[in-house]
């Protein structure tokens, strides 16, 4: 059986060395393939991209006006594009020419910047060749990190303004503060002083003053009623004094008893006389003293009536005071609560400095930091996509090389004399399966090589699992080869078959859409297709370097196809 | 001697053609048996089925009494066939052919050096395949066959292409194989190697056995007249041909370029002599007469009608 195997495999390698064909696709189109594939994508990344630039006028006018005040920017952003160094900013006159340099291939990409006035925003259109997939998102990649970088200058530049006025404002605030505080502490004293006042008013009822002199005044009324009362009596008494000594007088007249004396006056009898005049001068003293005690009453009267005036207008200055200190404890509550709103603003604007004060202003002008963290580093596009080159030169060798093979044996008729001789059919299928694929391990591997020593392409993986999963892909697209060199005669019938079978595994395989994109019942071909799943293997062992037990689903998908291609080989071979 | 290979009612049918109609016959053990039929007369079918790469669609095939159908890994280590067409890699050399298809079949070093040796290519050994010349490319394929030491070989056709002295070498050593002790079957539409070599000829025609014996008997059996040749110095014409045929009873004759061919329906001098005078006395020139007795291919021609090669 080992010799069986050996010759077999020794057949399939002088079979190859000496075919020129065989050479040709074996060794030469692998080469061909990575030398191309390797140059093409070896240096993508550290590339200069061409990229058209049109602002409009509106935009080029507002970038000419000097800033009017601290928070206006200007952002020339050719300028700011041209300092990145993989960028090439080329000036054109219409977005019409930007995009017609694009659709032509003149330039990679082209930005169209437009921003109306200067408050507004920038508004900038990148335009790019979607049907250059793998460019398309280089440039993209490129442009929005410089434009997020122009962006976040921008961002920082103003934030960085405001900052400082903010900040600025700080020792401000905390003079007002303190101004505040010691107006509080002042205003409790004139509050208390209010409230003592009004407390004092409260203590002094006027009502009960203004009562108590109404009292007094009415008292004093009653008195000067009395008094004019006393007047009257005292009036009356004058005028019965006056009358009683006229009377008195008329009798004595009357009667005689009116003398006369040696000047011829009359004269009141004797005594009578006396009486008389003693009446007459009592009554003169009545009444002088009457007059006096109504004088002395009117004028306590007016005085009386004086006080009582100034009593009402005390009273009334009295409630109007009142009523001031009342009005004057409520704009004290009201100064107070207003002062100490305006102070807890205060308070809150000084936290919010202080709290603004803990970070720069380049943390709130750009508070996340986006950055791409390599879990691999890929040092260039090669690097991302060899798994798939391998891949695909794995399965247009292994399909072809042994389609033809099988073709070939059938033409020179080896197929037929095998068939006669007694050997197992399984042994053949087992000879080309292992012959050919120890041919391309080993020419894959050479590629591995120069893909690492010549591209930079970096294979951080276990090399055993490498090898593993090369080999794996291998057996998978030998074991489709001999299915279709066992059911087709010619080679063109097996050119045909493999274009059938290649063209779909190529286009359902990721490499010029990704899967994911598809409809969700396309996914199955992530799965069924050896071709994604091989990719798929290549990338987690020799790329990515995880162990191979984590693609377990991958290596299971590639053995099912494997032992059903053998299966069906096996009962068509020969 | 005992029979090593019988065929009994052997059918073969492929999309309703019928390539063998009932085929029965048996080979016995170390003679040279030759199958003689024109091309499309189904004898590499027939051979196929014998060696197992073809299934019949009726009739069995024994190996020393033994159904090989019952026997598959037997009769293949037993039986070898020798396509008709070259069946190796042209790119591999002759020793590594030998070494490729021996390892197949687990024959060692020194059988392969044996079968190099019989077959006298030692000195290609270090050759690629396809630089060989017609005849040791024939060679080569039946080493590989021989490689297995068979009790029975099938050689399709082996010396198609050949030159003569090429063709004496193969037939040299086809008797070698036999005096080995190896029975040799061949298929071929050349009537002077299964004259030269065959011991037994079938002869076959459209899928059926037409007869099956010696040459020699075949021919004394189906092929008794003779031929005559003449070459004149004119263009004979077809008033030649009358005047001849009218003189000469049971004879026909026929135009090849300058040429006149008689064919006599016994042999007898008399006849030839009774052509010649009529040839001379219509004015043209004999330059040269040839005398062609009749052999296996004739039979074969008197037996079905159709001639063994197209010319």
């Amino acid at each position: 059986m080992m010799r069986n195997l050996l010759a077999g495999i020794k057949k399939e390698i002088l079979l190859v060395i000496r075919h020129k064909n065989a050479m040709l696709l074996v060794i030469l189109f692998p080469l061909i393939t990575i030398g191309a594939f390797g140059g093409l994508y070896s240096y993508t990344l550290n590339q200069t991209l061409s990229i058209a630039v049109f602002e409009d006028q509106a935009t080029k006018a507002a970038q000419l006006e000097a800033p009017k005040n601290d928070f206006q920017y200007q952002i020339n952003f050719v300028d700011e594009l041209r300092k990145n160094k993989n960028i090439n900013a080329i000036e054109v006159n219409s977005e019409e020419e930007a995009k017609q340099k694009v659709l032509q291939n003149d330039v990679d990409s082209a930005l169209i910047i437009k921003r109306p006035d200067q408050k507004a925003p920038y508004e900038i259109t990148v335009l790019v060749d979607t049907t250059d997939f793998v460019q398309s998102s280089v440039v993209w990649g490129t442009l929005s990190n410089q434009i997020n970088t122009i962006t976040n200058n921008i961002s920082v530049t103003v934030i960085q303004k405001i900052y400082e006025k903010i900040v600025s404002q700080e020792y401000k605030t905390k003079q007002q503060l303190e101004n505040i505080d010691t107006f509080l502490v002042e205003f409790e004293k004139t509050k208390q002083m209010t409230n003592e006042l009004y407390g004092n008013l409260d203590y002094y009822d006027a009502n009960l003053l203004r009562q108590s002199i109404i009292d007094q005044n009415t008292q004093l009324v009653a008195l000067r009623n009395q008094l004019y009362n006393s007047r009257v009596g005292l009036y009356t008494q004058k005028s019965t004094l006056s009358y009683f000594k006229t009377s008195y007088t008329y009798m004595l007249n009357q009667y005689g008893l009116k003398g006369t004396d040696a000047n011829g006056n009359s004269t009141a009898p004797q005594g009578i006389a006396e009486t008389s005049e003693l009446v007459s001068s009592q009554i003169s003293s009545l009444n002088e003293s009457t007059d006096f005690q109504i004088t002395t009453y009117d004028s306590a009267i007016a005085k009386l009536d004086a006080a009582i005036e100034e009593m009402d207008k005390l009273d009334q200055y009295f409630t109007q005071y009142k009523k001031f200190l009342a009005d004057a404890k409520k704009l004290q509550v009201n100064i107070e609560r207003d002062v100490k709103e305006s102070r807890a603003v205060l308070v809150e604007l000084n936290e919010t400095i202080q709290g603004i004060k803990q970070y720069t202003p380049q943390f709130l002008a750009k508070p996340t930091n986006l950055s791409y963290g390599e879990a691999i580093h890929l040092p260039n596009l090669a690097s991302q996509f060899f798994p798939m080159v391998l891949a695909l030169v794995s399965m247009f060798s292994a399909l072809l090389l042994t389609a033809v093979s099988i073709i070939s044996e059938k033409k020179q008729n080896v197929s037929s004399r095998l068939k006669s001789m007694p050997v197992h059919k399984s042994v053949l299928v087992l000879q080309k399966l292992v012959g050919i694929s120890i041919i391309l391990i080993a020419v894959l591997s050479i590629l591995l090589f120069l893909g690492t020593t010549f591209f930079g392409i970096q294979v951080p993986g276990d090399p055993l699992h490498i090898l593993f999963s090369l080999a794996l892909t291998i057996f998978c697209f030998v074991s489709l080869g001999i299915v279709i060199g066992s059911l087709t005669n010619n080679e063109s019938s097996a050119i045909l078959a493999i274009l059938v079978i290649v063209f779909p595994m190529i286009f359902l395989s990721g490499l010029l859409l990704p899967l994911e994109l598809m409809p969700q019942g396309f996914q199955i071909f992530k799965i069924i297709n050896p071709l994604a799943t091989s990719a798929t293997l290549m990338i987690n062992t020799a790329i990515k370097g995880i162990p191979i037990i984590y693609s377990i689903k991958e290596i299971i998908n590639l053995a099912a196809i494997s032992f059903f291609s053998l299966i069906v080989g096996y009962l068509k071979y020969l | 001697m005992p029979n090593i290979l019988r065929i009994e009612n052997v059918s073969k049918k492929i999309n309703n053609n019928i390539i063998l109609n009932e085929i029965s016959f048996s080979i016995e053990i170390g003679e040279i048996f030759g199958l003689l039929g024109p091309n499309g007369s189904g004898k590499s079918t027939l051979m196929r089925i014998i060696s197992g790469v073809l299934d019949a669609t009726s009739g069995t095939v024994y190996l020393n009494d033994k159904d090989t159908r019952q026997s598959r890994k037997e009769a293949k280590t037993k039986i070898v066939m020798v396509p008709q067409e070259f069946a190796f890699f042209s790119e591999l050399s002759v020793k590594e052919n030998l070494d490729y298809f021996a390892s197949q079949i687990n024959a060692g070093q020194k059988r392969v050096n044996e079968v190099i040796d019989s077959l006298e290519l030692r000195k290609f050994s270090a050759t690629p395949a396809e630089y060989l010349s017609g005849g040791y490319k024939r060679m080569l394929n039946i080493a590989i066959s021989l490689l297995q030491n068979p009790e029975i070989i099938f050689l399709d056709e082996p010396s198609v292409g050949l030159d003569p002295v090429i063709r004496r070498e193969l037939w040299d050593r086809i008797l070698e194989i036999r005096a080995k002790g190896i029975t040799v079957c061949i298929s071929t539409h050349y009537m002077e190697e299964a004259t030269a070599l065959c011991d037994k000829v079938c002869l076959i025609q459209g899928g059926k056995i037409f007869a099956l014996d010696t040459p020699e008997n075949l021919t004394k059996k189906f092929a008794n007249e003779q031929v005559g040749v003449f070459t004149l110095k004119q263009l004979p014409d077809e008033k030649l041909v009358s005047k001849i045929t009218q003189r000469i009873k049971g004879t026909e004759a026929s135009i090849f370029g300058t040429s006149i061919v008689v064919k006599f329906p016994e042999k007898n001098l008399e006849l030839t002599e009774a052509a010649k005078s009529a040839i001379e006395s219509s004015g043209y020139e004999i330059l040269k007469l040839r005398i062609k007795e009749a052999d296996l291919e004739q039979a074969f021609i008197n037996l079905t009608g159709k001639q063994l090669t197209e010319n």
